[in-house]
């Protein structure tokens, strides 16, 4: 007795496309409705230009932060009219974005100056981030204030201690014809920064300072 | 030689092929016994000698199955395939995980087509529904509704509005209202407050702003990163005073 016909099997080149062009659906559609599923870091930074609206950016510099999580990557962003500072991790529902600290460029001033705090277990990591208009100025100093606690009582002040960074103009970057900074320094200590007393002055070639800058803008974030 | 045991040998040497492709190459053999042996039945051979011959007729069944597997080249294509079939099986399992989200492709659309927040005024003296929209960055800022009326003992306008990202799926940025002034034209308003409640899709605001009086409108001002938009409010007409 003859046998049915059997369905001839497509070459392993076809079926792959198929396959293919079934998970690139699958991606554009968990990519674009249900914003996650992310495969590049990239992408999440750019949802985190949606998230604060600061319309599209270039990336200017990458940290990667493995003091807080192996796979935490600070990007600062910038374009004529902003200056950046945010984060992406990967996660199981690939990479997700914490929007951070923004700043508007788009009004005058020699330094434009913000600061991201991020805490996660032990790990804490501050930035301080900015961009600098005035082409005189060649050396930054950040001055900050560091409260630690008590390893006894959390919530009891142990000390607090004034801290200064100097930053050359050597450790600067440039994009488009501006000049940026990114300081970064991590504590394991039970401290914390405080915002309102961070400022950031700028000095020309003769050491003179030609603008000092207090920190407004700035983003606290935890994870547990 | 049984057929079973040709079969057999022939997939032993088809080890690098998937479970698929191994049924495929033992349909076709089955096929091509079956059609050879009908030919030797018609021809009054009895089915068992008619098998025999057949399997004779076709080979060695080491050196078919080596021919055959020829025809299945190409590991890298096989692992690209079974690499797009894992990142569609996680998506989908990313997309259950996520399904939440869509909850703010909701808002998004009704912000777009029939936005609703309840008048918090204590006595409400006029009333109106606008369809006033300003793009803001990515964003377009809706006002959907203007009324007069009294709230903490002050005569003043309430602007019900709304913001929702340009694609429907998109994010609203999340602190726009900083950046939104109302005032009447030329002077500063004496007295703003506003609440709001929203989500990823969509925010709604309400901002209360006293009135002069005389106040025939208000301009709602936004301004960062270098966008400056402008938008003139007209005030509802009608209603008395309480």
């Amino acid at each position: 007795m003859k046998q049915t016909k059997r369905q001839v099997l497509p070459s392993r080149r076809r079926r792959t496309l198929r396959r293919l062009l079934i998970a690139a659906a699958a991606l554009c559609l968990v990519n674009r409705i249900f914003l996650i599923g992310l495969l590049f870091p990239i992408q999440a930074i750019r949802q985190n230009e949606e998230r604060t609206g600061t319309g599209r950016t270039t990336v200017i510099c990458r940290d990667w932060a493995p003091e807080l999580q192996w796979s935490r990557l600070t990007y600062l962003m910038g374009n004529e009219h902003v200056t950046f500072l945010t984060g992406t991790y990967l996660s199981y529902l690939g990479w997700l974005g914490d929007s951070g600290a923004v700043l508007d460029c788009s009004e005058e001033a020699a330094l434009h100056c913000g600061l991201w705090s991020i805490n996660q277990g032990d790990g804490k990591v501050l930035y301080v981030f900015g961009r600098i208009d005035d082409p005189a100025i060649v050396r930054l100093k950040i001055q900050g204030r560091q409260t630690v606690f008590s390893e006894e009582q959390t919530d009891q002040v142990a000390e607090e201690t004034y801290q200064e960074w100097t930053l050359e103009q050597e450790k600067w970057m440039e994009k488009d014809g501006r000049r940026y900074f990114l300081m970064k320094t991590v504590s394991y200590e039970k401290s914390s920064w405080s915002g309102q007393d961070f400022s950031v002055t700028g000095y020309n070639k003769y050491d003179e300072m030609v603008a000092e800058e207090k920190i407004e803008e700035g983003a606290f974030t935890s994870f547990v | 030689m049984t057929r079973q045991g040709f079969m057999d040998r022939v997939l032993l040497s088809l080890t690098r092929l998937t479970a698929e492709e191994r049924e495929n190459v033992r349909q076709e053999l089955e096929e091509h016994i079956e059609d050879r042996m009908e030919v030797m039945l018609e021809m009054g051979w009895k089915p068992e000698l008619a098998e025999e011959r057949c399997l004779e007729a076709m080979g060695d069944p080491v050196e078919i199955g080596r021919e055959m597997a020829k025809q299945y080249r190409g590991r890298g294509w096989l692992w690209l395939g079974r690499a797009a079939v894992l990142l569609t099986v996680v998506l989908c399992i990313q997309a259950l995980l996520g399904v939440g989200i869509l909850f703010n492709a909701w808002d998004s659309l009704e912000a777009r087509v029939n936005p609703q927040m309840g008048s918090r005024l204590d006595w409400t003296e006029s009333s109106g529904q606008v369809d006033l929209r300003m793009p803001m960055g990515n964003d377009v800022l809706r006002v959907f509704r203007v009324s007069v009326g009294k709230r903490e003992e002050r005569r003043v306008a309430e602007i019900a509005m709304c913001a929702y990202d340009r694609w429907p799926f998109g994010i609203v940025a999340y602190d726009w209202q900083r950046y939104v002034e109302i005032n009447p034209p030329d002077a500063e308003a004496p007295y703003r407050s506003s609440n709001g409640r929203g989500s990823c899709g969509a925010e709604y605001v309400q901002t209360y702003v006293e009135l002069e009086p005389g106040a025939r409108s208000l301009v709602m001002a936004y301004e960062r990163f270098g966008e400056s938009q402008r938008l003139e409010i007209p005030l509802p007409e009608g209603g008395e005073a309480p």
